[in-house]
Protein backbone atom coordinates (compact mmCIF):
# COMPACT_ATOMS: atom_id res chain seq x y z
CA UNK A 1 0.00 0.00 0.00
CA UNK A 2 1.44 3.60 -0.29
CA UNK A 3 -0.06 6.84 -0.36
CA UNK A 4 0.81 9.67 -2.38
CA UNK A 5 0.19 13.44 -3.69
CA UNK A 6 0.11 14.45 -7.07
CA UNK A 7 -0.69 17.97 -7.33
CA UNK A 8 -2.89 18.93 -4.39
CA UNK A 9 -4.52 15.21 -5.02
CA UNK A 10 -4.05 12.19 -2.39
CA UNK A 11 -3.91 8.75 -4.13
CA UNK A 12 -3.76 5.71 -2.50
CA UNK A 13 -2.06 2.58 -4.29
CA UNK A 14 -2.79 -0.84 -3.49
CA UNK A 15 -1.70 -4.62 -5.05
CA UNK A 16 -4.66 -6.06 -5.43
CA UNK A 17 -3.21 -10.26 -5.24
CA UNK A 18 -6.60 -11.24 -6.80
CA UNK A 19 -6.58 -9.38 -10.03
CA UNK A 20 -2.64 -8.96 -9.77
CA UNK A 21 -3.27 -4.99 -10.46
CA UNK A 22 -1.51 -1.95 -9.12
CA UNK A 23 -4.49 -0.16 -8.56
CA UNK A 24 -4.86 3.76 -7.99
CA UNK A 25 -7.27 5.68 -6.36
CA UNK A 26 -8.46 9.14 -5.72
CA UNK A 27 -9.20 9.45 -2.16
CA UNK A 28 -10.98 12.10 -1.98
CA UNK A 29 -13.35 11.02 -4.60
CA UNK A 30 -13.60 7.73 -3.89
CA UNK A 31 -12.81 6.57 -7.09
CA UNK A 32 -10.36 3.98 -9.51
CA UNK A 33 -7.86 6.00 -11.14
CA UNK A 34 -5.70 3.68 -13.21
CA UNK A 35 -5.30 0.11 -12.73
CA UNK A 36 -1.74 -0.76 -13.75
CA UNK A 37 -0.54 -4.64 -15.30
CA UNK A 38 2.41 -4.41 -12.50
CA UNK A 39 3.71 -7.93 -13.54
CA UNK A 40 4.56 -6.93 -17.09
CA UNK A 41 6.79 -3.96 -15.46
CA UNK A 42 8.40 -6.13 -12.84
CA UNK A 43 11.04 -8.69 -13.13
CA UNK A 44 10.13 -12.44 -13.72
CA UNK A 45 8.49 -13.58 -10.18
CA UNK A 46 10.50 -16.74 -10.35
CA UNK A 47 13.90 -15.44 -10.73
CA UNK A 48 13.26 -12.32 -8.73
CA UNK A 49 10.18 -13.31 -6.54
CA UNK A 50 7.05 -11.29 -5.91
CA UNK A 51 6.73 -7.36 -5.11
CA UNK A 52 7.65 -7.37 -1.04
CA UNK A 53 7.33 -3.33 -1.64
CA UNK A 54 6.28 -0.39 -3.52
CA UNK A 55 6.23 3.40 -3.75
CA UNK A 56 4.93 6.11 -6.56
CA UNK A 57 7.09 9.55 -6.38
CA UNK A 58 4.69 10.18 -9.75
CA UNK A 59 3.44 8.23 -12.98
CA UNK A 60 6.48 7.79 -14.73
CA UNK A 61 8.94 7.02 -11.53
CA UNK A 62 6.93 4.18 -9.58
CA UNK A 63 9.75 2.02 -7.51
CA UNK A 64 9.42 -1.80 -6.79
CA UNK A 65 11.21 -3.89 -4.13
CA UNK A 66 11.60 -7.87 -5.00
CA UNK A 67 13.71 -9.96 -3.05
CA UNK A 68 16.32 -9.67 -5.91
CA UNK A 69 15.73 -6.89 -7.60
CA UNK A 70 14.85 -3.60 -7.20
CA UNK A 71 13.29 -1.61 -9.88
CA UNK A 72 11.85 2.46 -11.27
CA UNK A 73 9.25 1.74 -14.02
CA UNK A 74 6.65 4.29 -15.52
CA UNK A 75 2.98 3.51 -16.33
CA UNK A 76 4.68 1.06 -19.07
CA UNK A 77 8.01 0.56 -18.98
CA UNK A 78 11.23 -0.47 -16.99
CA UNK A 79 13.58 3.02 -16.95
CA UNK A 80 15.93 1.06 -14.53
CA UNK A 81 16.21 -2.41 -12.88
CA UNK A 82 19.42 -3.41 -10.56
CA UNK A 83 19.97 -6.92 -9.08
CA UNK A 84 19.93 -6.34 -5.33
CA UNK A 85 20.61 -9.48 -2.55
CA UNK A 86 23.72 -10.82 -4.35
CA UNK A 87 25.21 -12.74 -1.32
CA UNK A 88 28.43 -10.34 -2.53
CA UNK A 89 31.00 -7.50 -1.63
CA UNK A 90 31.07 -5.58 1.91
CA UNK A 91 27.60 -6.24 2.81
CA UNK A 92 27.13 -9.95 1.78
CA UNK A 93 25.10 -11.13 5.02
CA UNK A 94 22.45 -7.78 4.23
CA UNK A 95 19.39 -8.41 2.43
CA UNK A 96 17.47 -5.55 1.22
CA UNK A 97 14.03 -6.55 2.30
CA UNK A 98 10.32 -5.30 3.36
CA UNK A 99 8.71 -7.40 6.42
CA UNK A 100 5.76 -6.07 5.65
CA UNK A 101 5.44 -3.05 7.94
CA UNK A 102 9.10 -0.89 6.58
CA UNK A 103 7.59 0.14 3.02
CA UNK A 104 10.51 1.39 0.66
CA UNK A 105 10.64 5.30 0.33
CA UNK A 106 11.75 7.19 -2.37
CA UNK A 107 13.68 10.67 -1.35
CA UNK A 108 13.71 13.26 -3.45
CA UNK A 109 16.40 15.06 -2.13
CA UNK A 110 19.00 12.98 -2.81
CA UNK A 111 17.56 10.40 -5.34
CA UNK A 112 18.29 7.38 -2.81
CA UNK A 113 15.49 4.81 -1.79
CA UNK A 114 15.07 3.50 1.94
CA UNK A 115 14.82 -0.12 2.36
CA UNK A 116 14.58 -1.96 5.52
CA UNK A 117 17.22 -4.30 5.91
CA UNK A 118 18.13 -7.73 7.79
CA UNK A 119 20.90 -10.46 8.61
CA UNK A 120 19.99 -13.24 6.97
CA UNK A 121 23.11 -15.32 8.13
CA UNK A 122 21.97 -14.14 11.57
CA UNK A 123 19.59 -16.13 13.60
CA UNK A 124 17.26 -14.44 14.90
CA UNK A 125 17.85 -15.58 18.70
CA UNK A 126 21.88 -14.40 18.47
CA UNK A 127 22.39 -10.67 19.38
CA UNK A 128 24.32 -10.48 16.00
CA UNK A 129 20.97 -10.67 14.78
CA UNK A 130 19.94 -7.20 16.29
CA UNK A 131 23.29 -5.65 16.40
CA UNK A 132 23.17 -5.96 12.13
CA UNK A 133 21.83 -2.96 10.16
CA UNK A 134 18.27 -2.37 10.37
CA UNK A 135 17.86 -0.46 7.51
CA UNK A 136 19.57 1.63 4.48
CA UNK A 137 19.72 4.06 1.71
CA UNK A 138 20.32 2.67 -2.05
CA UNK A 139 21.92 4.77 -4.53
CA UNK A 140 21.00 3.40 -7.87
CA UNK A 141 23.19 5.66 -9.54
CA UNK A 142 26.35 3.78 -8.28
CA UNK A 143 24.61 0.82 -6.88
CA UNK A 144 25.68 1.26 -3.91
CA UNK A 145 24.26 1.77 -0.23
CA UNK A 146 24.69 2.78 3.33
CA UNK A 147 23.63 2.49 6.54
CA UNK A 148 20.77 4.42 8.45
CA UNK A 149 20.91 5.82 11.64
CA UNK A 150 18.76 4.51 14.41
CA UNK A 151 19.58 0.20 15.36
CA UNK A 152 17.82 -1.90 17.07
CA UNK A 153 15.87 -0.96 20.20
CA UNK A 154 18.27 -2.09 22.89
CA UNK A 155 15.92 -4.24 24.34
CA UNK A 156 16.00 -6.95 21.46
CA UNK A 157 19.86 -6.46 22.15
CA UNK A 158 19.94 -7.45 25.83
CA UNK A 159 16.76 -9.88 25.38
CA UNK A 160 14.91 -12.05 23.89
CA UNK A 161 11.32 -11.82 22.57
CA UNK A 162 10.77 -14.75 20.27
CA UNK A 163 8.61 -13.61 17.29
CA UNK A 164 7.78 -10.78 19.03
CA UNK A 165 10.25 -8.67 16.87
CA UNK A 166 8.62 -7.08 14.62
CA UNK A 167 10.08 -3.41 12.89
CA UNK A 168 7.22 -0.56 12.03
CA UNK A 169 9.01 2.45 9.62
CA UNK A 170 7.69 5.39 8.23
CA UNK A 171 9.91 7.45 6.26
CA UNK A 172 8.44 11.43 5.28
CA UNK A 173 10.16 14.47 3.69
CA UNK A 174 12.00 15.90 6.41
CA UNK A 175 12.29 12.69 9.38
CA UNK A 176 11.28 8.83 9.60
CA UNK A 177 10.02 7.32 13.03
CA UNK A 178 11.02 3.79 14.02
CA UNK A 179 8.92 1.31 16.00
CA UNK A 180 9.71 -2.03 18.00
CA UNK A 181 6.64 -4.40 18.90
CA UNK A 182 7.93 -5.19 22.33
CA UNK A 183 9.46 -1.05 23.18
CA UNK A 184 7.22 1.81 24.62
CA UNK A 185 9.85 3.78 22.98
CA UNK A 186 9.80 5.91 19.61
CA UNK A 187 13.05 6.21 17.66
CA UNK A 188 13.00 9.60 15.25
CA UNK A 189 15.44 10.61 12.92
CA UNK A 190 15.33 14.49 12.23
CA UNK A 191 16.92 14.43 8.43
CA UNK A 192 17.43 17.88 8.70
CA UNK A 193 19.27 18.38 11.65
CA UNK A 194 20.56 14.86 11.40
CA UNK A 195 19.54 13.55 14.86
CA UNK A 196 17.91 10.40 16.31
CA UNK A 197 15.55 10.95 19.18
CA UNK A 198 13.99 8.44 21.56
CA UNK A 199 11.17 9.55 22.97
CA UNK A 200 9.09 7.11 25.89
CA UNK A 201 5.49 6.26 24.25
CA UNK A 202 4.10 3.98 26.43
CA UNK A 203 0.59 3.03 26.18
CA UNK A 204 -1.52 3.43 29.53
CA UNK A 205 -2.76 0.25 28.54
CA UNK A 206 0.04 -1.31 29.35
CA UNK A 207 0.53 -1.92 32.89
CA UNK A 208 3.46 -4.84 32.39
CA UNK A 209 6.61 -5.17 30.20
CA UNK A 210 6.48 -7.57 27.43
CA UNK A 211 7.50 -10.96 28.92
CA UNK A 212 11.03 -11.66 28.11
CA UNK A 213 11.60 -15.13 26.58
CA UNK A 214 14.14 -17.56 27.82
CA UNK A 215 16.57 -18.50 24.69
CA UNK A 216 15.72 -22.26 25.42
CA UNK A 217 12.39 -21.95 23.40
CA UNK A 218 14.41 -20.82 20.11
CA UNK A 219 13.27 -23.37 18.60
CA UNK A 220 10.22 -24.00 20.34
CA UNK A 221 7.75 -22.04 17.78
CA UNK A 222 4.58 -22.94 19.59
CA UNK A 223 6.07 -21.45 22.35
CA UNK A 224 7.47 -18.46 20.59
CA UNK A 225 3.62 -17.92 19.04
CA UNK A 226 1.77 -18.22 22.06
CA UNK A 227 4.07 -15.06 23.78
CA UNK A 228 2.89 -13.26 20.40
CA UNK A 229 -0.20 -14.05 21.06
CA UNK A 230 -1.33 -12.86 24.35
CA UNK A 231 1.87 -10.49 24.78
CA UNK A 232 0.97 -6.52 23.95
CA UNK A 233 2.03 -5.40 20.76
CA UNK A 234 3.17 -2.44 19.44
CA UNK A 235 2.00 -1.85 15.85
CA UNK A 236 2.01 0.82 12.86
CA UNK A 237 3.31 4.17 13.60
CA UNK A 238 2.16 7.07 11.04
CA UNK A 239 3.20 10.38 11.14
CA UNK A 240 0.31 12.88 9.99
CA UNK A 241 2.34 15.96 8.13
CA UNK A 242 -0.91 18.10 7.64
CA UNK A 243 -1.89 18.44 11.34
CA UNK A 244 1.86 17.52 12.98
CA UNK A 245 0.52 15.02 14.90
CA UNK A 246 1.70 11.08 14.98
CA UNK A 247 -0.51 8.10 15.59
CA UNK A 248 0.06 4.89 17.01
CA UNK A 249 -1.47 1.99 17.47
CA UNK A 250 -0.98 -0.77 20.02
CA UNK A 251 -2.58 -3.95 21.06
CA UNK A 252 -3.79 -4.44 24.26
CA UNK A 253 -2.09 -7.84 26.35
CA UNK A 254 -4.44 -10.70 27.61
CA UNK A 255 -3.97 -13.27 29.62
CA UNK A 256 -3.33 -17.01 28.89
CA UNK A 257 -6.58 -18.31 29.87
CA UNK A 258 -9.96 -17.02 31.07
CA UNK A 259 -11.52 -18.64 34.52
CA UNK A 260 -13.79 -20.83 32.12
CA UNK A 261 -10.72 -22.90 30.55
CA UNK A 262 -11.03 -21.22 26.98
CA UNK A 263 -7.68 -19.66 25.88
CA UNK A 264 -7.64 -16.10 24.82
CA UNK A 265 -6.66 -15.37 20.96
CA UNK A 266 -5.16 -12.66 18.82
CA UNK A 267 -8.62 -11.31 18.60
CA UNK A 268 -9.50 -10.70 22.32
CA UNK A 269 -6.75 -8.03 21.93
CA UNK A 270 -7.85 -4.92 22.37
CA UNK A 271 -6.51 -2.31 19.65
CA UNK A 272 -5.99 1.46 21.06
CA UNK A 273 -5.14 4.51 19.49
CA UNK A 274 -2.56 6.51 20.43
CA UNK A 275 -2.10 10.18 19.79
CA UNK A 276 1.24 12.48 19.85
CA UNK A 277 2.08 15.76 19.39
CA UNK A 278 4.83 16.93 17.07
CA UNK A 279 7.20 16.53 20.10
CA UNK A 280 5.97 13.27 20.49
CA UNK A 281 4.19 13.82 23.93
CA UNK A 282 0.87 11.20 24.52
CA UNK A 283 -2.05 13.80 23.33
CA UNK A 284 -4.66 10.86 24.16
CA UNK A 285 -5.67 7.53 23.80
CA UNK A 286 -8.53 6.11 22.17
CA UNK A 287 -9.37 2.17 22.92
CA UNK A 288 -11.44 0.97 20.16
CA UNK A 289 -12.20 -2.60 21.46
CA UNK A 290 -11.20 -5.91 19.30
CA UNK A 291 -11.52 -6.76 15.49
CA UNK A 292 -12.40 -3.43 14.70
CA UNK A 293 -9.93 -2.12 12.68
CA UNK A 294 -6.41 -2.67 10.79
CA UNK A 295 -3.81 -0.81 11.42
CA UNK A 296 -0.94 -1.90 8.81
CA UNK A 297 -3.94 -0.70 5.86
CA UNK A 298 -4.40 2.53 7.80
CA UNK A 299 -3.25 5.91 6.19
CA UNK A 300 -3.04 9.30 7.14
CA UNK A 301 -5.34 11.80 4.53
CA UNK A 302 -6.21 15.46 4.06
CA UNK A 303 -9.64 14.70 6.21
CA UNK A 304 -7.80 12.65 8.83
CA UNK A 305 -7.04 9.19 9.82
CA UNK A 306 -8.08 6.71 7.50
CA UNK A 307 -8.84 3.74 9.81
CA UNK A 308 -9.22 0.24 7.56
CA UNK A 309 -12.28 -1.49 8.83
CA UNK A 310 -11.50 -5.37 9.76
CA UNK A 311 -14.14 -6.97 7.41
CA UNK A 312 -13.41 -11.03 8.35
CA UNK A 313 -16.01 -11.09 11.05
CA UNK A 314 -18.55 -8.60 9.58
CA UNK A 315 -21.17 -10.63 6.68
CA UNK A 316 -22.79 -7.52 5.61
CA UNK A 317 -19.33 -6.04 4.38
CA UNK A 318 -18.36 -6.95 0.60
CA UNK A 319 -15.02 -8.97 0.44
CA UNK A 320 -13.93 -7.48 -2.64
CA UNK A 321 -13.79 -3.91 -1.16
CA UNK A 322 -11.92 -2.23 1.17
CA UNK A 323 -13.59 0.18 3.87
CA UNK A 324 -12.19 3.23 6.03
CA UNK A 325 -13.61 5.47 8.79
CA UNK A 326 -12.08 8.30 8.83
CA UNK A 327 -11.20 10.12 12.78
CA UNK A 328 -11.47 13.71 11.84
CA UNK A 329 -9.12 15.77 14.61
CA UNK A 330 -9.66 19.07 15.25
CA UNK B 1 30.58 -39.35 46.35
CA UNK B 2 27.41 -39.60 47.59
CA UNK B 3 25.59 -36.51 46.28
CA UNK B 4 27.39 -37.42 43.09
CA UNK B 5 25.89 -40.60 43.21
CA UNK B 6 22.40 -39.29 44.21
CA UNK B 7 22.24 -37.08 41.62
CA UNK B 8 23.17 -39.73 38.86
CA UNK B 9 20.19 -41.68 40.27
CA UNK B 10 18.00 -38.57 39.65
CA UNK B 11 19.63 -37.80 35.82
CA UNK B 12 18.42 -41.69 35.26
CA UNK B 13 14.95 -41.21 36.42
CA UNK B 14 14.85 -38.32 34.78
CA UNK B 15 15.87 -39.60 31.63
CA UNK B 16 13.97 -42.54 32.10
CA UNK B 17 10.75 -40.70 33.14
CA UNK B 18 11.20 -38.96 29.69
CA UNK B 19 11.68 -41.51 27.35
CA UNK B 20 8.12 -43.01 29.05
CA UNK B 21 5.99 -40.34 29.61
CA UNK B 22 7.45 -37.09 28.04
CA UNK B 23 8.15 -38.43 24.51
CA UNK B 24 4.65 -38.46 23.62
CA UNK B 25 2.60 -36.59 26.51
CA UNK B 26 0.17 -34.31 24.77
CA UNK B 27 -0.43 -31.27 26.92
CA UNK B 28 -3.42 -30.29 25.72
CA UNK B 29 -5.40 -33.55 26.19
CA UNK B 30 -8.40 -32.16 27.84
CA UNK B 31 -8.59 -29.28 24.94
CA UNK B 32 -8.50 -31.16 22.53
CA UNK B 33 -11.18 -33.60 23.34
CA UNK B 34 -13.55 -30.98 24.31
CA UNK B 35 -12.67 -29.36 21.17
CA UNK B 36 -14.00 -32.19 19.44
CA UNK B 37 -17.15 -33.00 21.46
CA UNK B 38 -18.25 -29.74 21.49
CA UNK B 39 -17.40 -28.06 18.26
CA UNK B 40 -17.39 -30.76 16.23
CA UNK B 41 -19.51 -33.08 17.55
CA UNK B 42 -17.08 -35.99 17.94
CA UNK B 43 -17.18 -37.86 21.13
CA UNK B 44 -13.78 -39.51 21.23
CA UNK B 45 -14.27 -41.57 24.65
CA UNK B 46 -17.15 -43.27 22.47
CA UNK B 47 -15.23 -43.91 19.13
CA UNK B 48 -12.88 -47.05 19.26
CA UNK B 49 -10.05 -45.47 17.19
CA UNK B 50 -9.61 -42.08 15.36
CA UNK B 51 -6.68 -40.74 13.96
CA UNK B 52 -6.97 -37.06 13.66
CA UNK B 53 -4.64 -34.51 11.60
CA UNK B 54 -5.49 -30.74 12.68
CA UNK B 55 -4.48 -28.72 10.31
CA UNK B 56 -3.57 -24.98 11.82
CA UNK B 57 -4.35 -22.32 9.27
CA UNK B 58 -3.06 -18.91 8.57
CA UNK B 59 0.64 -20.52 9.87
CA UNK B 60 3.53 -20.21 7.45
CA UNK B 61 5.27 -24.37 7.00
CA UNK B 62 1.63 -25.68 8.31
CA UNK B 63 -0.36 -27.66 5.32
CA UNK B 64 2.36 -27.54 3.01
CA UNK B 65 1.57 -29.50 -0.38
CA UNK B 66 4.13 -31.97 1.26
CA UNK B 67 1.88 -32.33 3.79
CA UNK B 68 -1.16 -32.98 2.20
CA UNK B 69 -0.42 -35.24 -0.08
CA UNK B 70 1.37 -37.10 2.69
CA UNK B 71 -2.34 -37.11 3.93
CA UNK B 72 -4.04 -38.47 0.94
CA UNK B 73 -1.17 -41.02 0.34
CA UNK B 74 -2.59 -42.71 3.40
CA UNK B 75 -5.98 -45.09 2.67
CA UNK B 76 -6.32 -45.99 6.36
CA UNK B 77 -10.46 -45.44 6.92
CA UNK B 78 -10.07 -43.89 10.60
CA UNK B 79 -8.02 -40.85 9.28
CA UNK B 80 -9.84 -37.38 10.00
CA UNK B 81 -8.64 -33.90 9.02
CA UNK B 82 -10.09 -30.96 11.10
CA UNK B 83 -9.54 -27.52 9.02
CA UNK B 84 -10.47 -23.94 9.46
CA UNK B 85 -13.67 -22.20 7.57
CA UNK B 86 -11.25 -20.08 6.11
CA UNK B 87 -9.41 -21.56 3.21
CA UNK B 88 -12.42 -22.35 0.79
CA UNK B 89 -9.78 -24.00 -1.88
CA UNK B 90 -8.06 -26.39 0.48
CA UNK B 91 -11.42 -27.40 1.91
CA UNK B 92 -12.40 -28.28 -1.43
CA UNK B 93 -9.44 -29.91 -2.22
CA UNK B 94 -9.59 -32.31 1.53
CA UNK B 95 -13.20 -33.15 -0.30
CA UNK B 96 -11.88 -33.98 -3.26
CA UNK B 97 -8.97 -36.00 -1.87
CA UNK B 98 -10.70 -37.64 1.24
CA UNK B 99 -14.14 -37.36 1.04
CA UNK B 100 -16.32 -34.78 2.47
CA UNK B 101 -16.48 -37.13 5.64
CA UNK B 102 -13.46 -37.50 6.45
CA UNK B 103 -12.77 -33.71 6.51
CA UNK B 104 -14.33 -31.79 9.80
CA UNK B 105 -14.95 -28.15 9.14
CA UNK B 106 -13.81 -25.78 12.33
CA UNK B 107 -16.80 -23.54 11.58
CA UNK B 108 -16.29 -20.72 14.22
CA UNK B 109 -12.50 -21.29 14.03
CA UNK B 110 -12.16 -22.09 17.84
CA UNK B 111 -8.62 -23.63 18.00
CA UNK B 112 -7.39 -20.76 18.89
CA UNK B 113 -10.35 -21.01 21.72
CA UNK B 114 -9.03 -24.22 23.21
CA UNK B 115 -5.44 -23.37 23.06
CA UNK B 116 -5.37 -26.12 20.09
CA UNK B 117 -2.56 -23.31 18.24
CA UNK B 118 0.35 -24.83 17.30
CA UNK B 119 2.97 -23.76 14.63
CA UNK B 120 2.91 -26.50 12.86
CA UNK B 121 0.05 -29.04 12.03
CA UNK B 122 -0.52 -31.71 14.33
CA UNK B 123 -1.25 -35.57 14.16
CA UNK B 124 -3.11 -37.24 17.37
CA UNK B 125 -4.07 -40.83 17.32
CA UNK B 126 -7.11 -41.76 19.91
CA UNK B 127 -7.32 -44.99 20.88
CA UNK B 128 -10.65 -45.73 23.15
CA UNK B 129 -10.54 -42.37 24.21
CA UNK B 130 -6.91 -42.29 25.18
CA UNK B 131 -4.09 -40.35 23.42
CA UNK B 132 -1.94 -43.13 22.01
CA UNK B 133 0.34 -40.96 20.01
CA UNK B 134 0.83 -37.60 18.82
CA UNK B 135 3.14 -35.52 17.25
CA UNK B 136 4.17 -32.14 15.04
CA UNK B 137 2.98 -33.34 11.40
CA UNK B 138 6.91 -32.43 9.62
CA UNK B 139 8.65 -34.32 6.59
CA UNK B 140 10.96 -36.24 9.25
CA UNK B 141 7.73 -37.61 10.94
CA UNK B 142 6.16 -39.01 8.24
CA UNK B 143 7.37 -42.56 8.52
CA UNK B 144 6.30 -42.49 12.35
CA UNK B 145 2.97 -42.00 11.70
CA UNK B 146 2.69 -44.17 8.92
CA UNK B 147 4.25 -47.16 11.55
CA UNK B 148 1.23 -45.49 14.15
CA UNK B 149 -1.22 -46.00 11.46
CA UNK B 150 -0.26 -49.47 10.33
Amino acid sequence: MDVFSLQDTLYLAIINRLTEKLEVYNISENRLITSIDYLNLTGDVDEFGRVLSFTIHNFDSIFFLQQYLLSMTNTVEIKWAKQINTFKGQYKDIFLYNLDHAPIYYDKNNNRISVQTYCHSCHDYKKSNYTSMLHASYSPKDDTYMELPVGHSKMYIDNYYGFHNHIFRREYDDRYVVSFSADPNIYLYNKIDKEIEVHGGRSRYQPKDVRILSRKYKTDNTKKLRHFTIEPFYDTILYDEYRNLYYRFFYTGVEDKNPDGTYNTMGDKELILMIFDNDLKLITEINFGSNKYRPGWSFVGKEGLYLNVYQSNDTTLSKTKMYYDVLRIK
Amino acid sequence: MMYCGLNRSLLYLTIFGFFLFGCNEFEKTEEIKNFLKNELNTDTDKIEVLNLFVLQYGICGASTEEILSFIYSLDNDDVYVVVGDVDVNLIKQLHSNMGEEKVLIDKNQKLDRYGLRFANDIFVSFKKGEIGYWTFVTENKFNKIRKCLS
